[in-house]
């Protein structure tokens, strides 16, 4: 066997190679998408698993919050009307009488509050209604509380002793009737024994049971998110595997063509970032209209969207986005490994 | 076809060139499958080596390791031993990066089944490798609508694969093998898909290329039209070489069909 020489002026020493062209970032993005609009009909399969799988995911975390808040108005609703009933039941008819509703600076439970403002007025007494007025400010002008058939005592932890304010306003009221929220009552003290005090709301126990109820009912919602976590996550990954394996023998004839790996590897993860991100978006969309649409077949429409919480909904989308394009990468990235490193004799072996 | 130039290259009675100018050299490559307890060999052991310029046509029964000596030679597949030379580089030695500019600038592939990217136009197929060449799109452009003329596709630069006939598609698969002006052709099974008169246009056609360009080209088929062209034909069996015959030893006598 004649002897090894290295040969005339075009030595082909692998040191003598050259590079091999590597398209930019931009001109493989380009490809990319040029590559998914060409293939349309396959791309259209790959983002309708990712657009579903997203698409149950966020209608499970969009309906449960809609679920929160409407049973949270169904609670304040209950409240008002027993709220209601306690007035009603204290001082009788609420046309021509007038009720005053004091606020200490920081005001708890607004939403409950504004409501049972709004029930009383429309209850009968209208005009009569004064407040919600500020607890500093009556020192200086008690006559609000002048003729005031209730007081309605906003706060959490009433005073247990009662100031010589709080006599002097007492004093000028026509029947006085002390009207707690919250479960501290005020202490009586000598001199306010012609001074009834009630609640306002039912007992704790019974309250904490309503919610008790409400919670159970969210923990059972939080099960179906997370069994759609799974199925989304399992729909794409699916989506994506299938889009890569069958682009094998593509893939092999871009590494006879002279293909390096990593180009192979950027434009498939790049591929499948596009896909995952646009499925995300589409899915997103989806999910809150079906959502939407489920829930205003019982409630109404104008219910439920008021329900809804911008921020959680803002936030739930953002997950899904993340969610739906690392899923998508991460799928694709193992058989995208695979076929860059592939021999081409083996890639091109495959049968689409 | 009868050089007598290029025969006194060959010096040993194989054929074989003893001259290391030999565009692809193998060493006693073998290929072996393990199949649980059994271990197959495609190939048991082929030396063999192909001169600049030469079309060799590798021949053989299916399942005499024609193939698999073809993916060998070409950088497709690795051996579970012995040794493949390209331009006197083992290419065992290379990383993936030089693999991959072997296989952009040094040889060109052509397959049965022709193997375009569906997603693009046949412009587009015949540029891309010219992009992993380093060319800009206007020097890739217009390279690429003089060698799809050349073929004879002129018209059909803006055609996708699936608006082309097999015989065209090969064309283009033909004229992107050629887009960088490589020293070695591979072929496989070129005319394995295609009709009896386009199969020999094809034939003709990497023929032209051949004594034009003076590249090399290597050929795995069954196809007995490509005996006339070779200058060489390898017969495999078994996974070894059975017999290597020079193209004037090789008797052939064409017929034709009464029409």
């Amino acid at each position: 066997m004649a002897e090894i020489r290295s040969t005339s002026e075009n030595s082909r020493h692998p040191a003598a190679f050259g590079k091999v062209h590597a398209p930019t970032l931009g001109e493989s993005l380009r490809m990319t998408v040029t590559d998914v609009r060409n293939r349309l009909g396959r791309s259209v399969v790959t983002l309708g698993g990712i657009v579903l799988g997203i698409a149950f995911l966020m209608s499970t975390l969009v309906s449960s919050d809609i679920r929160a808040s409407l049973a949270e108005v169904s609670l304040r609703h209950l409240k008002v009307k027993n709220m209601v009933a306690v007035v009603r039941a204290e001082i009788g008819k609420l046309e021509s009488k007038r009720v005053v509703i004091l606020v200490p600076q920081v005001v708890r439970d607004e939403l409950l509050l504004d409501d049972f403002a709004t029930e009383l007025r429309a209850g009968g007494l209208g005009e009569g209604l004064v407040g919600p007025v500020p607890m500093d400010q009556l020192g200086g002008q008690p006559r609000h509380v002048d003729d005031a058939s209730a007081l309605v005592v906003w706060m959490a932890d009433p005073p247990a002793v009662l100031s010589a304010d709080w006599k002097l306003l007492l004093a000028r009221m026509r029947q006085p009737v002390v009207l707690v929220y919250g479960d501290g009552l005020l202490f009586d003290s000598p001199g306010l024994a012609e001074v009834r005090v009630r609640r306002l709301l039912p007992p704790l126990d019974q309250q904490a049971a309503h919610q008790a109820e409400i919670d159970a009912r969210q923990r059972r919602g939080w099960w179906l998110v997370g069994v759609s976590l799974v199925v989304a996550t399992m729909g794409i990954a699916n989506a994506l595997l299938m889009n890569v394996t069958e682009r094998y023998r593509e893939i092999g004839t871009m590494k006879c063509l002279g293909a390096l790996n990593s180009f192979i590897m950027r434009l498939i993860l790049l591929e499948s970032s596009f896909l995952g991100l646009l499925g995300a978006i589409l899915g997103i969309v989806l999910g809150v209209l079906f959502a939407v649409g489920a829930y205003s077949g019982t409630y109404g429409r104008q219910v439920v969207l008021e329900a809804m919480d911008g921020g959680s909904v803002a936030w739930a989308a953002g997950a899904c986005m993340v969610l739906g394009w690392m899923v998508a990468v991460l799928a694709a990235i193992y058989p995208a490994h695979v076929a860059a490193h592939m021999v081409p004799a083996d890639a091109l072996r495959t049968e689409v | 076809m009868n050089n007598p130039q290029r025969l006194g290259e060959f010096a040993d009675g194989l054929g074989n060139s003893t001259e290391m100018d030999d565009a692809v050299r193998t060493a006693g490559v073998v290929k072996e499958y393990v199949m649980g307890p059994v271990t197959v060999a495609a190939l048991a052991g082929v030396d063999v080596a192909i001169g600049r310029g030469e079309y060799l046509s590798i021949m053989g029964p299916s399942g005499s390791g024609k193939t698999t000596l073809f993916n060998m030679m070409g950088g497709l597949d690795k051996p579970t031993r012995g040794k493949v030379f390209v331009d006197a580089v083992d290419i065992a030695e290379l990383n993936p990066v030089e693999l991959a500019w072997l296989r952009c600038r040094k040889i060109g592939y052509i397959f049965q089944t022709f193997n375009l990217i569906g997603t693009m136009t046949a412009l587009e197929n015949v540029m891309l490798p010219m992009s992993f060449a380093g060319m800009t799109s206007e020097e890739a452009l217009d390279r690429g609508v003089e060698i799809l003329a050349r073929v004879g596709l002129g018209e059909r630069c803006k055609h996708k694969p699936t608006q082309l006939s097999g015989g065209q598609q090969q064309r283009v698969a033909i004229a992107r093998a050629f887009a960088n002006e490589p020293a070695i052709i591979l072929a496989d099974e070129p005319t394995g898909n295609l009709d009896l008169k386009t199969g020999q246009e094809i034939i003709s056609l990497l023929k032209e290329m051949n004594r034009e360009s003076g590249v090399t080209v290597i050929s795995a088929t069954h196809d007995h039209k490509m005996l006339d062209v070779s200058d060489r034909i390898v017969w495999m069996a078994d996974g070894r070489i059975d017999h290597i015959e020079r193209r004037e030893d090789v008797d052939i006598q064409v017929g034709s069909i009464e029409q």
